[in-house]
């Protein structure tokens, strides 16, 4: 049996973080959930995810300032998905000089979408990825 | 028997034949003493004609004779006595042996009263009796050397005075004559006569004492005096005159020869007054000139006077003074009258002339010429070369030499100007410092004095005599200096004057050259001075801008400020500032900025004010432009803000809405794909509607969105250099599956490669935007082209479709936000009315364009243009 794909899904709205969570998980995919930049900062740490899951708008730490607080270099294999429903270009840049693979506007995926989107990033669950890495 | 005797007169007399010069001691009151002599005089003549009688005439009248003569003896004044002697004394004895016995044996025979007083006795008859040796001291050497004379006189004395002291102790003088009678070789007796000479001896002392001083006096005050007998026409000169002649003192003169000495002018005068007093016995007094013997004149101040008696003058005595010093004096003084008058004239001319100092210095040469008493002279002022003189100006034998230069210490202009001291030279040929180059006898006594200004000599102001024997002397150096500070004050008001000019000059040059209005006002207020920018602005001219004219320039409506605040400044002498409108030639009204500051004197007088002003008239319009832009600059900005603001809001009211939308989506989507368990086909068509609606609401959302992002400044386009034609063609293939729905054909014409600098994400969708259109608005089966051409710097993208087409006025308006269309197609068309909004914003940040073309069912072209 392989290790199932980690995804780590940052997100501050409950009903949208369960819906993730539900798809994904049906997707073979290991789900963790934070709220906020700072819980993710923590979770990332511990879950050491294949992808992220990040929004934008959210209390106490948004994903530009999350994303200002990770140190990819630690990261290399760490896809990271902004998924956020600010659309604006300026923003978009942002996220992506900061280190994002993708910016993806939430409300035009649906579930299958959402499915499609991770595989194309980081392959089916049980799919190998290139450039795995196992973590001490 | 009466014995008369002589008296002779005192007075020794030379006399000579024709003229007569009496020499004697000088008495004070000339008439006085005359007469007092002449009575004297008369009386001894009188006594000497009777001398040679030595008997009373009458004797035959013996009794009443008797009796006359006992009478006239007793009343008599003087004293008269006659002594016997006890026994007749005998001529052969010696002197000594005589003497004593005179004074044993001798008595008071005879005394009148007279007599007796003399000696001290109330009566003669006391006195009678008396032995000599009884009222005169025998030890007496006085009384002894009187009769020893009397005895060696042949028993004769006369006119001796001596001198006795009363038993009062007062000193008393006695002038005393005594005849003794020798009878057979006997002294017998003797008469004596005797006066009381005290007072008039007293008198005479007295008289001698004023006489003395007098004398004393006339000597100091070297007075001459003479008299003239006119009946004996004798002349006296005393010894003074004598001198005051330059006589010899044994020089005797007479009228004649003092006439001779009297200078020819002043002759006829002399006699004149001489002889008007003769016939007036009035004083006079007149000024002449005499000539001494060795030729020298000298001037005398005489008066005199004639005493008439019973109308004829009978005698005339006078003074005389020298009075050469006071001529002198006078000459000098005339002299140095002359030459103020003349330093006073060149003053004043010096004064009243500026800028003609040729003219001043010309004249003060002239008045030094005359001064001097030389026509030649000569003024040298400091040339441009360093050292040098340069001759300005020169008169009489020197009028050649004007430019000629001469060094520092060379010659005497060159001298003078080394020492900066004044030099006479009596002698220039022998000069040390003369000019080598200078022919000898050109110069003989030559006298040069510094012309200075503050200490330093700048020139030289020079006399010659050309003729040996005159000289310089100082009364004249001192006028050659005064003149000399004229020159040097004139020279240098010259200088002053010349500089005030050109400052003068350069302050005109400068105040009609400045771009600004110059005004100059008095202490009255009144303006007295506008440069000429002042002039040609307000196309008035100075005579009717000065005074108050200038405000017939201002403003009306101004008028009062602008009078207000220059009244405050002018009497508080403070500067102002003030804005105000004047009316230029042309009649137009500029607003003006004035600003004025007092104006002082050197010594702290206030003298007006002065100012400037330049037209602001421009540059205050400008202002209020940059008020109005300034008002709407901030205008603008809180435009801006709101806009931001409502930007923000909209993004933000789009985030938020989309959320719940999203998760809507979600579960709906879940439910659709039987996630939760199977659904039935009646839940499926529910859950499907839902979504849909949900995907309208989102769209609505985003359309929101993109306007508002669109409409923003922060808009931001990542243009890139990318292929066009790529672009097209996924635009293109996005649009197919929607195409094909309504089986309609997307036909792609003249697609090239060409590389467009664009924002490729908004191009593409601005391109299925317009493909979207066109198929939303063409019936099915038809196509839709798109048409690619570039023509030089222009790429140009049409989108034809051959659907219902705009008519011409909607043609405008369906680039407008919020613009939907009625067409036969429009209720089924789904679209927020942003569409083409977006598009033409798209295209137009591109710098590009779009129109279109069409007419109502023809369908229609879109024209994109963009720049390459």
């Amino acid at each position: 049996m392989t290790v199932a794909k980690r995804i780590l899904v940052i997100e501050d709205e409950i009903i949208l973080q369960d819906v993730y969570k539900l798809v994904l998980t049906s997707g073979g995919y290991a789900v963790h959930v934070a709220s906020n930049g700072i819980e993710g900062l923590k979770k990332l740490k511990s879950v050491q995810p294949d992808l992220i899951l990040l929004d934008i708008f959210m209390p106490l730490m948004d994903g530009k300032e999350f994303l200002r607080n990770v140190d990819l270099s630690e990261y290399p294999d760490t896809k990271i998905i902004v998924y956020t429903n600010l659309s604006d270009k300026q923003t978009q840049i942002e996220m992506r000089q900061l280190g994002a693979h993708d910016f993806i506007v939430k409300s035009s995926m649906t579930p299958s979408d959402l499915l499609a989107v991770v595989a194309r990033h980081i392959g089916t669950s049980t799919s190998s990825s290139p450039k795995r890495r196992t973590n001490q | 028997m009466l014995h008369v005797w002589a008296i002779c007169k005192s007075t020794q007399t030379h006399v000579r034949d024709g003229g007569v010069h009496h020499r004697r001691k000088y008495r004070l009151k000339i008439l006085t003493r005359f007469c007092a002599q002449a009575s004297e005089w008369r009386y001894n003549k009188a006594v000497q004609q009777t001398e040679g009688s030595t008997r009373p005439i009458g004797l035959d009248n013996s009794t009443q004779s008797e009796e006359r003569y006992q009478a006239f003896i007793r009343n008599s004044s003087e004293g008269i006595w006659r002594f016997e002697l006890d026994a007749p004394i005998p001529v052969k004895l010696s002197v000594k042996e005589q003497v004593r016995r005179i004074f044993e044996t001798a008595y008071v025979a005879e005394a009148n009263r007279a007599a007796a007083k003399m000696y001290g006795f109330s009566s003669g008859g006391s006195f009678i009796g008396l032995h000599l040796d009884q009222f005169m001291a025998k030890s007496d050497p006085e009384v002894v050397s009187y009769l020893e004379s009397f005895v060696k006189g042949g028993y004769k004395l006369s006119g001796t005075e001596y001198h006795q002291v009363d038993s009062a102790g007062n000193d008393m003088y006695f002038r005393n004559s005594v005849t003794g009678t020798v009878e057979d070789g006997c002294l017998v007796r003797a008469w004596s006569t005797q006066q009381d000479v005290t007072q008039w001896r007293s008198a005479n002392q007295a008289l001698k004492r004023s006489e003395e001083r007098l004398t004393l006096a006339l000597r100091a005050s070297t007075m001459g005096l003479w008299e003239w007998d006119l009946k004996r026409d004798q002349l006296y000169w005393s010894d003074e005159l004598i001198r005051l002649y330059g006589l010899p003192l044994d020089h005797s003169i007479t009228y004649k020869e003092y006439l001779g000495l009297v200078h020819p002018d002043d002759k006829a005068q002399a006699q004149k007054v001489i002889q008007t007093s003769m016939k007036t016995g009035e004083p006079y007094q007149f000024e002449h000139r005499i000539t001494w013997p060795d030729g020298s004149q000298h001037w005398l101040l005489g008066q005199g006077q004639a005493y008439l008696e019973a109308g004829e003058a009978v005698r005339m005595i006078g003074t005389c003074v020298n009075i050469d010093a006071r001529k002198h004096d006078e000459a000098v003084t005339r002299r140095q009258n002359s030459f103020l008058q003349m330093l006073h004239a060149s003053a004043v001319e010096a004064s009243q002339s500026i800028g003609q100092e040729a003219q001043v210095l010309n004249s003060i040469l002239s008045h030094a010429g005359t001064i001097c008493d030389t026509p030649h002279g000569y003024i040298y002022l400091v040339s441009d070369a360093p050292d040098e003189l340069r001759v300005k100006l020169a008169s009489g034998k020197f009028k050649a030499h004007v430019g000629h230069t001469i060094k520092k210490g060379e010659g005497l202009a060159g001298r003078v100007w080394q020492t900066n001291k004044p030099i006479i030279v009596n002698d220039y040929d022998t000069w040390s410092y003369r000019q080598r180059s200078f022919p000898k006898g050109l110069m003989n006594a030559a006298v040069g004095v510094p012309l200075q200004t503050a200490g330093t000599t700048i020139g030289v102001l020079a006399l010659v005599h050309d003729s040996p024997g005159k000289h310089f002397d100082s009364d004249q150096l001192s006028a050659l200096q005064r003149l000399s500070d004229l020159a040097s004050i004139t020279l240098n008001n010259a200088k002053l004057f010349e500089e005030l000019q050109e400052s003068e000059q350069r302050f005109r040059s400068l105040a009609d050259t400045a771009p600004v209005l110059i005004w100059i006002s008095g202490v009255d207020m009144g303006l007295t001075y506008f440069n000429k920018p002042w002039c040609d602005f307000t196309g008035r001219s100075m005579d009717e801008e000065t005074g108050d004219g200038w405000m017939h320039s201002i403003y009306p409506g101004d008028l009062d400020f602008c009078y207000q605040t220059y009244k405050t400044a002018f009497d508080n002498r403070e500067p102002y500032s003030m804005e105000y409108r004047i009316r230029r030639y042309d009649g137009v009204f500029r607003w003006i900025l004035d600003k004025g500051v007092p104006r002082f004197s050197s010594t702290g007088e206030f003298q007006g004010f002065i100012g400037s002003c330049i037209d602001i008239d421009d540059m205050k319009r400008a202002n209020d432009l940059v008020m109005t832009n300034a008002q709407l600059k901030s205008q603008q900005a809180q435009l801006l803000a709101v806009n931001k603001t409502k930007d923000e809001f909209i993004a933000l009211a789009s985030h938020q809405l989309r959320t719940p939308a999203t998760a809507v989506k979600q579960y709906t989507s879940l439910l659709i794909n039987e996630f939760a368990g199977p659904v039935t086909p009646e839940q499926l068509k529910y859950l499907r509607i839902a979504f849909d609606s949900n995907e309208r609401q989102l769209q609505i959302i985003n359309d929101l969105l993109k306007t508002a992002q669109i409409d923003s400044s922060r808009y931001v386009l990542e243009k890139k250099p990318q292929d066009i034609a790529k672009i097209i063609k996924q635009a293109a293939k996005e649009l197919r599956a929607t195409c094909e729905l309504k089986n309609q054909k997307i036909t792609l014409i003249g697609i090239k490669s060409t590389t467009v600098e664009v924002d490729a994400n908004e191009i593409k969708l601005a391109l299925i935007n317009l493909l979207e259109n066109a198929s939303k608005y063409s019936y099915p089966d038809t196509e839709i082209t798109l048409r690619m051409h570039k023509s030089g710097k222009r790429l140009e993208i049409a989108v034809t479709d051959v659907g219902v087409g705009v008519s011409k006025a909607d043609a405008r308006r369906i680039f407008d936000k919020f613009t939907r269309v009625d067409n036969e197609l429009s209720d089924t068309v789904t679209g927020t009315g942003f569409g083409l909004y977006w598009v033409k914003r798209i295209i137009n940040l591109h710098g590009g364009s779009i129109k279109v073309e069409s007419a109502v069912g023809k369908g229609a072209t879109f024209i994109v243009r963009l720049p390459l």
